[in-house]
């Protein structure tokens, strides 16, 4: 197998137009142009599929208003009518993590959602607003979430702690998620494909099938960790509005 | 242009279509996304490490700015580890109530 072709040479960053300002690195790299191109695919799309505005509408405003009536619901089941002025920016988030999903399924390019820093990111914007909801609507009561009910007083103190730890599990456990499913998926195509080439024309053709198959399955676990990253945000949202753990 | 009585028949659909749509949609549990067994299974493992390092490193920050080190780090470390208990046992009852809401009631303990 000639080097440089290691299945985690896909996630590598490569800086295509260096830029430093003040000794902070912000190149734009591989990672900046596939999400610059998610944020323009992703508002290209739903630009696209309202411009119509059928009364029936086509194959494209369907999507659109498929896309669109999915997280409503989601909004209106986790969170209730309250979560609806949230609406917009769990769209964004669940449109962009589509589109970064969908995208990185596509040969040549890259996954940016394979990458810790990103999702991690989204999920730490996710819990400093989602936590910042709740002390602005309860003030001090706030802090009620943390305390379960039922508990003797001397035993509180201790359960303070954990619950707050376990409060701070969240945007980790909710990046792990997509991180590690995309990067699992990416990896396993690419060792199978690795599989295509050196077991050659004889017994190639078998893992190329498990490929074809793969590549199914990869495009509903891209669509499913876009939609459960949303369906778990507005969980966490629901908490801070409503107050029970 | 929408006239009048074409109005009248949108609306008529659009009711039946709501009508048709509330018999048809599948009940579904409002506090758990989707999942297979083999993804519960492997959120639970995932919450139960996250609970461990979330400890760890908050207990590793407090004794870096006390000079206490290590035991914070080792207090804590425990009690991420209960958080991260904490985090399977609520998912694992989430998901046994939803178990429960769509099958047979589960038997009340055995042991």
């Amino acid at each position: 197998m000639a080097e440089g072709h290691s299945p985690l040479d896909q996630f590598k960053i490569e800086r295509l137009i260096p830029i430093d300002i003040g000794g902070y690195d912000l190149s734009i790299t591989n990672s900046t142009l596939f999400m610059g191109l998610a944020v323009l695919l992703a508002t290209a799309f739903i630009m696209l599929a309202a411009s119509p505005r059928a009364l029936v509408p086509g194959r494209l405003q369907s999507a659109g208003e498929m896309a669109y009536e999915l997280i409503a619901g989601v909004v209106k089941d986790n969170v209730g009518t309250a979560g609806m002025q949230y609406f917009p920016i769990i769209f964004t988030i669940f449109i962009f993590i589509l589109f970064a999903n969908l995208i990185g399924l596509v040969p040549y390019t890259f996954t940016v959602t394979s990458h810790i820093a990103v999702t991690f990111a989204i999920a730490f914007t996710v819990f400093i607003g989602v936590t910042l909801i709740g002390i602005f609507r309860h003030g001090a009561k706030f802090i009620t979430m943390f305390l379960p009910s039922g508990v003797p007083l001397w035993i509180m103190p201790l359960l303070f702690v954990i619950e707050l730890i376990s409060y701070m599990t969240r945007p980790i456990s909710l990046s792990v998620r997509l991180f590690a499913n995309m990067m699992a998926g990416h990896i396993m195509l690419k060792v199978f494909a690795m599989f295509v080439v050196s077991l050659g024309l004889l017994a190639g053709w078998a893992p190329l099938a498990f490929i074809v198959g793969l590549t199914g399955l990869e495009l509903l676990v891209a669509v499913l960790q876009a939609y459960v990253f949303t369906i778990l945000t507005c969980i966490y949202l629901n908490d801070a509005i409503h107050l029970h753990h | 242009m929408v006239d009048k009585d074409d109005r009248a028949t949108l609306d008529d659909l659009g009711k039946r279509l709501h009508e048709a749509e509330a018999t048809h949609r599948p009940p579904r549990a409002p506090d758990e996304p989707p999942g297979t067994a083999v993804g519960m299974a492997a959120r639970m493992g995932v919450e139960l490490v996250v609970g461990l390092v979330v400890g760890g490193m908050v207990g590793w920050g407090f004794d870096y700015l006390l000079g206490t080190r290590p035991w914070l780090m080792l207090l804590f470390f425990l009690l991420g580890i209960a958080a991260g208990m904490r985090n399977v046992m609520r998912m694992a009852s989430a998901m046994n109530a939803r178990e429960g809401s769509d099958k047979d009631p589960p038997a009340a303990n055995k042991e």
